[in-house]
């Protein structure tokens, strides 16, 4: 699927990559890159030592199955978190292969680091077992990263992209806090809506000091806010996003991809739709893809009177804008696009609403302050675009959650 | 749909990208002065699949017409006046439509010696006719300009554009106030078109009842940027092959610039822009600055990653780049090669080199990782072969090309990705490339 | 939801409501009742059926039978608001008034696969042809603009119409205030079956103030205060689509979202008005004229037929309504000669 340039560039890759598959296999290249890691684990066991800051993450490219809130199955594209295997091994890249395979996960497994980190992140493509004629690449794009290096972009045009059987070990140094999002950002349109989307996020350096903020003592702040303005007790990642099922059923039957048609019909928070978003536990892993938990993030979100409860929003939707409100609850909205709002010269630019409206590539950072007598009272998160509180043609289901106060 | 051939104007695409270097303006093209004579005039509008829809374009005088319009630059404080001529054609019987135009954030006003014929939302131009409007540009920012004569079927049909009103500061201002200065301007104007309402117009007149469904329900398949779909964004402005397209969207700027984005929203969609790179200060919306008092500049102004465009509003954003604090030199380390060897000098105390605008505490630092064998990786057009700027590496034969000074490309482009489509076909869409190219690198 | 309120309990609850109410200050007692109506479109159109809520005729028979959002409701500053309704449809339904906290007491179900699922936000007024009546309660209310909607299976019965505007106070800079609501009809959801697809939904006629205006004719009015006097446009988006309000005349002063004040105000001619949102507006008309107003995503539809759809005339009375004037002809805001 390409054109112009792109068509020439893609067609050189596709020899390439048959090329190198065919004939190189042994050096096909597993390769986790972590400092202080012996075995490529990109975890720090044994005589190994953590060096200060250095945070290591493996993640795996391939494909997979889900389970939609109304029982249909859904092939996807997706990431897997295989860290914690020992890839610099004899064995290593077996194993990897073999843990990595069908073992997608909706949402990609969620990154969240600290401000200061050094983030090493392998990306190892394992390859598409249910689309053996597939040989496309993959990256991680680390979406809003600021002042980034193209070569660390993951945009396939600009930069480098990993093959089949490899690996590509992108940098990060974390100097800004904030609800960030990760993505594949090859053949965006199709490897986005086949579901290469997770949440990314990054605790600001002020954790651990004590602000006192309206009368309450915190210690966790989504900024750097010197004031505590941007206090929270619990924090929850929250990524929208939309699967077009017969985008899916094509892709899995190797039929043209349904690009200009594409309509989603499935409406997700954290890769559920209701009432599976208030499922505490992982989601029961289909059949399909050998047992393999692919579902793992609840989006019930549970919190005692009193506390203030920090929403890490992220829209990766390929196909539309969102709507995200609350009700019973306002939303106080303190950060978009990971960036605290405060004016240049310090004015808070922090406002109330019931509903915060995203596009795909947005972010918001919210704050919902439960009141002191709110105890046992249930608020919602739903979207006002009513007509997708379904999965599918099945009702009272789609983008919706509940908030539980205990 | 008129297809016509496609080749040609791919090879012209990249050939042109190869030839980047030449003499072409940045910036925004447009038409200054305080007297604008436009024509309405049917066009197609080419996309790069090799198809083309009707165009309804505003012309400048007796030029083609343009998708969009005419970018009308003026300076504040001047009284603009727009002679609107109605020369709409349309095939068989049917009788040509009025058309008009809407100055919002403008107070305009109809002349009284070309008054035109009333319309719902303004006066108008009969078929054949004319209007003349007059506004005294009062504010200085980005404003959009549209047809206000059934506005949901004429602006898909192509009658919209831009107007940059300068402020009285100087060009390099965005609004009067020292915080809005920049180096480098680019327009962004995004729309998207449902072709079902194009064939329908072309197919049966200005009155079709076809397209009423389409119009009530639109579900546009093509989306573009000044009127161009990728890649045709990037290519050269005034190419022979795309003669209502005129407008081209090849952003290029230095470390340490500071480039101003003026993004409207031309069509009826919402379009999550997202600019690879970096955050973008917001500065204003509808042509005011995101001020707290008169003067005090854009001290409500917040930095976002995706500039959320909302149709018929404009944004101005400021847009920064360096690549602070990576903590790994992008120009290189004397490790990485005798080419290498460079200097980080900060006489000013503001971290960055004075000239290159490196960032110094980052100087020397080598890169923490190692890149995979080029047999194990695929790489892009705008790909340099290189991790570090102003380098241009090996890559396979065929491989690379785009990007001749070994610049950082960034895309910028609708992250609703599905606009990354023309007519089913990916990439293309609502995309262009941001090229940084290192201090010495010329910028045309 | 592990929650299921007994019928008990939700008496006792009303009566702390009740008790709240009669200690509270300046109290608003509203009876609404759910009515099956009809909507029939300016193109001459079928008639569409829709569900609405009326002033409580006090029994479901005779009603009339043309249908309108609910009727607008004006709440007091720091009073109570209590909605009294009766429901003459065939399902259950409820009221929410989203950004007014209070206690709410979702119902349940339980699917087929043992998964308890929320069909109404809150307690609900059951389909026994109007026997049953509910009261809900708000106190505190804070000055802004709101919808109130039904809470009930809100996919169907929200965009089947049951939703209207309460307004509470005024900002103290203005001297009038205007009712803006958008919504959208979807007639292939307004038929008899139980709704479809809800994913489908593709609206036919853009509406605001339930009426959509005709391509050709000129835009319904609606009054928008005095020349040179600050007028508060309250908008309100009652659609499942986003919509951009758009004022051809002078700026307005953009100062509330969902009735939460902004802590600084922006100056726009047009607005972002997503599904459910209300939005706040502070706008001096600055001639005694017409001003257009229409929705910038272009639904400026009938039934398909451009020039119609969401698009009002903002009339500006005279400054002074004391003195004989004769308005001058005008055209999208601008005075013409
Ligand atoms: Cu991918
Ligand atoms: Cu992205």
């Amino acid at each position: 699927m390409a054109t112009g340039y792109h068509r020439i560039i893609m067609k050189i890759v596709l020899t390439g990559s048959l090329f190198f598959l065919g004939s190189s296999a042994v050096q096909a290249g597993v390769l986790v890159q972590c400092p202080g890691d012996a075995d490529g684990s990109a975890t720090w066991t044994g005589a190994e030592v953590q060096p200060v800051h250095a945070k290591c993450m493996h993640l795996g490219a391939g494909d997979g199955f889900i389970t939609m809130a109304d029982g249909k199955l859904q092939y996807m594209f997706g990431f897997s978190n295989l860290t914690g295997i020992p890839a610099n091994t004899p064995t290593g890249t077996a194993e990897i292969l073999d843990a990595g395979t069908l073992a997608a996960s909706f949402p990609a497994p969620l990154i969240a680091l600290d401000e200061g980190d050094e983030f090493y992140l392998t990306l190892t493509n394992i390859g598409m077992s249910m689309r053996p004629d597939l040989f496309d690449p993959h990256t991680v794009h680390f979406h809003g990263f600021p002042q980034a290096a193209s070569i660390f972009d993951g945009l396939p045009d600009s930069s480098i992209s990993i093959n089949m059987g490899s690996s590509l070990t992108y940098y990060f140094k974390l100097n800004n806090p904030g609800t960030y999002m990760y993505h594949c950002h090859v053949e965006a349109a199709e490897h986005m809506q086949m579901g290469m989307l997770g949440s990314f996020y990054v605790r600001a350096a002020q954790n651990g000091t004590i602000f006192n903020y309206k009368g309450k003592d915190f210690s966790l702040f989504a900024y750097n806010d010197g004031d505590g303005s941007t206090g929270y007790d619990r924090e929850y990642p929250i990524q929208i996003g939309s699967f077009d099922s017969a985008f899916h059923d094509a892709s899995l039957a190797v039929q043209p991809l349904p690009f200009a048609t594409m309509f989603d019909n499935y409406s997700m928070l954290n890769g559920r739709g209701y009432p599976d978003t208030v499922n505490p536990n992982p989601l029961p892993p289909p059949a399909e893809n050998g047992g393999k938990l692919s579902q793992v993030e609840s989006t019930l979100i549970t919190a005692s009177p009193g506390e203030s409860v920090l929403l890490r929003i992220s829209n990766l939707n390929v196909t539309k804008m969102n709507t995200l409100a609350t009700l019973g609850i306002p939303m106080r909205v303190i950060g978009k696009d990971a960036r605290q709002l405060r004016g240049p010269d310090g004015k808070d630019l922090y406002y109330n609403t019931n509903s915060i409206t995203l596009g795909g590539g947005e972010s918001y950072d919210v704050i919902l302050d439960i009141p002191a007598g709110d105890a046992g009272k249930t608020y919602f998160l739903y979207t006002t675009q009513l007509h997708y509180l379904s999965n599918d043609a099945e009702q009272f289901g789609g983008m919706m959650t509940e908030i539980r106060i205990n | 749909m008129t297809t016509r051939f496609n080749l040609t104007m791919q090879l012209s695409a990249v050939l042109a990208l190869l030839f980047w270097v030449s003499p072409l303006q940045a910036g925004i093209d447009g038409i200054t002065g305080t007297n604008f004579t436009l024509s309405v005039k049917t066009g197609r509008v080419f996309t790069p699949d090799g198809g083309s829809l009707l165009l309804w374009g505003y012309a400048d005088g007796t030029g083609p017409a343009q998708y969009p319009g005419p970018t009308l630059i003026v300076n504040e404080g001047d009284t603009i006046t727009i002679t609107l001529n109605n020369a709409l054609t349309v095939a068989g019987t049917a009788s040509a439509p009025n058309v008009s135009m809407l100055f919002p954030g403008q107070r305009a006003e109809t002349s009284t010696t070309d008054p035109g014929v009333p319309g719902i939302l303004t006066s108008e131009a009969a078929p054949g006719g004319s209007v003349t409007y007059t506004f005294i540009a009062a504010h200085p920012g980005t404003y959009l300009y549209y047809s206000g004569t059934d506005p949901a079927l004429q602006v898909e049909m192509g009658l919209m554009g831009a107007i940059i009103v300068r402020p009285s500061n100087g060009a390099n201002f965005a609004y009067n106030h020292p915080d809005t200065a920049f180096d480098r301007e680019y327009l962004f104007l995004l729309s998207e078109m449902d072709p079902r309402i194009h064939e329908a117009i072309e197919l049966d007149g200005p009155q079709s009842t076809a397209v009423g469904p389409y119009l009530a329900n639109p579900f546009p398949v093509v989306w573009f940027i000044n009127g161009r779909n990728a890649p045709d964004t990037l290519d050269i402005p005034n190419l022979p092959v795309l003669p209502n397209q005129p407008y081209n969207s090849a952003p290029m700027m230095h470390p340490g610039e500071r480039v101003l984005m003026r993004v409207l929203g031309g069509g009826r969609d919402l379009h999550p822009f997202h600019h690879h790179g970096s955050h973008a200060r917001i500065i204003a919306r509808d042509g005011r600055l995101l001020a707290s008092s008169p003067g005090a500049g854009p001290d409500l102004s917040h930095e976002v990653f995706t500039i959320k465009s909302v149709p018929g509003e404009t944004v101005d954003a400021i847009f920064e780049w360096t690549g602070k604090g990576l903590n790994w030199d992008i120009y290189g380390t004397p490790a990485d090669g005798p080419q290498f060897v460079h200097t980080c000098v900060d006489g000013n105390g503001d971290d960055f080199d004075d000239t290159t605008h490196e960032y110094c505490p980052d100087h020397y630092k080598p890169i923490p990782v190692v890149l995979p064998d080029n047999l194990d990786l695929a790489f892009g057009g705008f790909y340099s072969g290189s991790s570090f700027m102003g380098t241009l590496g090996s890559l396979p034969p065929g491989e690379g090309g785009l990007n001749p000074h070994g610049g950082y490309a960034y895309m910028w482009h609708s992250h609703t990705e599905k606009e990354l489509t023309n007519f089913d076909i990916f990439p293309g869409g609502l995309m262009t490339m941001l090229i940084i190219v290192s201090q010495g690198a010329p910028i045309p | 939801m592990n929650r299921s309120i007994s019928g008990t309990g939700k008496r006792v609850g009303y009566l702390l409501v009740l008790l709240l109410v009669l200690t509270a200050g300046p109290a608003l007692a509203v009876n609404l009742a759910a009515v099956e109506r009809i909507w029939t479109p300016p193109d001459g159109g079928a008639a569409i059926r829709m569900w609405g809520f009326v002033e409580d005729p006090g029994s479901c028979t005779a009603l009339p039978n043309s249908w309108l959002p609910g009727p607008t409701q004006q709440g007091v500053v720091n009073g109570t608001l209590s909605i009294t309704l009766r429901n003459c449809l065939s399902e259950p339904v409820s009221l929410i008034i989203p950004g007014l906290e209070t206690n709410l007491t979702p119902q349940t179900f339980v699917d087929a696969k043992g998964r308890t699922r929320v069909r109404a936000f809150t307690h609900e007024v059951p389909a026994d042809n109007g026997t049953t009546v509910v009261t809900y309660s708000w106190n505190n209310l804070r000055a802004g603009t709101y919808l109130y909607q039904s809470g009930s299976h809100p996919a169907k019965q929200v965009p089947m119409g049951l939703y209207g505007a309460l307004t509470v106070g005024r900002n103290s800079a203005a001297a009038n205030d205007v009712v803006l609501l958008f919504s959208e009809i979807d007639p292939a959801l307004h038929g008899s079956a139980e709704a479809a697809n809800t994913k489908n939904y593709k609206p036919k006629y853009y509406l605001i103030n339930g009426q959509s205006a005709l391509p050709g004719s000129t835009p319904p009015v609606i009054a928008g205060g005095r020349n040179q006097k600050t007028l508060q446009l309250r908008f309100l988006n009652a659609g499942l689509m986003t919509h951009v309000p758009t004022i051809q005349g002078p700026y307005m002063k953009i100062i509330a979202e969902d009735s939460y004040p902004y802590p600084f105000t922006r100056e726009q001619y047009s607005v972002l008005l997503p599904a459910g949102k209300t939005i706040d507006a502070l706008w001096r008309p600055d001639a005694q004229a017409s001003f257009a107003l229409y929705d910038r995503r272009l639904s400026m539809t009938t039934n398909g037929i451009p020039g119609g759809g969401m698009l009002v005339s903002l009339n500006v009375a005279k400054k002074f309504p004391w003195i004989l004037y004769v308005p001058p002809i005008i055209h999208g805001g601008v005075v013409l000669p």
